[in-house]
């Protein structure tokens, strides 16, 4: 396979030209995934666009839409001189109603930053003295990872490991932003690592039942101007459909495997987003026969009421309807360091994403 | 345009290219050693069929799928111009 130079100046700007020819009206695209959110404002992609194109930035970030009730539970169980409470470090600083976890780490909480959710698993066995807890946060992507982890812990029989479960599905948001009123969303750039595990079918049909096209891509800059460039010829064609330029990693079926290990780990069930609200079938939960190893059960924990910042518009940039730059909280009382929301916090927050590389701009005007 | 950086790690969206140096059973679960341009980490192989030699697509320790060398190759390179390499990926160790 010849090398595709997947950040190649003249590429991308053959595509941004590629684009501007193809645009002759205005369309609204929204990307769904963080990470690409991320990548499209780091690399000024948006900025490479003709003005008739706007990029909105959607949902797709599992640390900013982890709702805040979630990681108060996190804060309690975590409080706990009984447990060791694993987490990806992004975690770490989102912010709960009081407090975070590193605070409640310097606090002398046992909070510990694990790669791998089966690295959980061998500290449940390292430590039998101990409850440990993993925050199993993420989308598609990283569900089979914890449904692996939850499995090691069965096989092993281990009585002292269990999960605080805040997945998300990226489908029912979609659908739901495309419900919503005053929804501008016209076409999308999938989120390629969720359809790595999940195929596109679920895709195909959004598209289908929607009527909008929808660019399964990845993370580089030729990567997401191709998505622009599928979505926009559709557009101006009248067509819905899916279409996969990032083919390398997304195969139409996804993983079989991986996705039959999720579906017999975890339900589908209604999940609280953060800023969004509940949505219907939006989330995945531990079955029945695996409770043992649900945190929330296992912890009394349940009912937390948790209060958002009303200075805080994550909402509305999770929804498309706002984005950061509109803001007047962005870089002034809401920063990395001390953020109001938790796209702040992320990395992959849309708001991270402004305030790191778009800041000085936002201060001029 | 572009540039570098340490912190853009982003551990529950990025996917990792690395290559399998061997697979073994660990308590039931079939598991391998991956190189990811030099830093060698454990990941869970249950769910693809990949062998020594060959190339995963890694998310959170678990391989997601088995992609050509060449792929691996080209987002490898990619991801290191990034500064999002195996080097930020994956040098958290649980303490």
């Amino acid at each position: 396979m010849t090398a595709v130079p997947l950040r190649d100046p003249a590429r991308i700007q053959a595509l941004a030209r590629a684009i501007e020819r193809e645009a002759t009206q205005p369309w609204t695209i929204m990307e769904v995934c963080g990470g690409q959110t991320h990548a499209i404002v780091r690399h000024g992609l948006d900025e490479m666009l003709p003005k008739t194109i706007e990029l909105l930035h959607g949902p797709g970030c599992p640390v900013c839409v982890t709702p805040i009730e979630q990681v108060d539970r996190a804060l309690a169980i975590a409080a706990r001189p009984d447990v060791i409470f694993c987490s990806f470090g992004d975690m770490l600083r989102v912010p709960g109603s009081r407090t975070d976890l590193l605070a409640t780490k310097a606090q002398g909480g046992d909070v510990r930053v694990v790669y791998a959710p089966l690295d959980a698993v061998t500290l449940a066995k390292r430590f039998p003295e101990k409850q440990v807890v993993f925050f199993a946060v993420g989308f598609e992507t990283t569900a089979p990872a914890h449904a692996m982890a939850v499995e090691a812990a069965r096989r092993a029989d281990l009585g002292n490991f269990s999960i605080l479960t805040s997945l998300v599905l990226v489908p029912p948001a979609i659908a739901s932003i495309l419900q919503s009123p005053g929804c501008r969303v016209r076409g999308f750039l999938g989120p390629g690592h969720v359809c790595t595990v999940m195929g596109t079918s679920q895709y195909e049909a959004l598209a289908n039942i929607f009527r909008v096209p929808i660019a399964i891509t990845g993370f580089e800059p030729v990567d997401l101007l191709s998505g622009v460039l599928s979505v926009v010829k559709m557009l101006e064609r009248g067509e819905v459909g899916v279409d996969v330029p990032y083919a390398r990693a997304v195969d139409p079926d996804g993983n079989r495997s991986a996705r039959e290990l999720v579906e017999r780990s975890f339900e589908v069930c209604d999940r609280q987003w953060r800023g969004i609200g509940s949505m219907p079938k939006s989330g995945l939960r531990l079955r029945p026969e695996l409770a043992r190893f649900d945190a929330e059960r296992k912890f009394d924990v349940a009912p937390i009421r948790a209060e958002e910042s009303t200075r805080c518009m994550a909402g509305q940039i999770l929804r498309g309807l706002k984005k950061p730059l509109d803001c007047p909280e962005l870089g002034r009382g809401c920063t990395p360091e001390n953020p109001l929301g938790a796209t702040m916090v992320s990395s992959e927050g849309a708001c991270a994403a402004y305030h790191r590389y778009r800041l000085t701009e936002a201060v001029a005007s | 345009m572009i540039e570098t950086g340490t912190d853009s790690r982003s551990t529950v969206c990025l996917s990792v290219p690395g290559q399998v140096i061997d697979v073994s059973d660990v308590s039931g679960i079939r598991m391998g050693r991956v190189d990811f341009g030099g830093i060698t980490r454990a990941v869970c192989l249950e769910h693809v069929d990949a062998i020594a030699g060959e190339w995963v697509l890694v998310h959170v320790g678990f391989a997601l799928k088995k992609i050509s060398s060449d792929e691996a190759g080209e987002l490898r390179r990619l991801f290191r111009e990034l500064g999002i390499d195996a080097e930020d990926e994956l040098t958290e160790e649980p303490s």
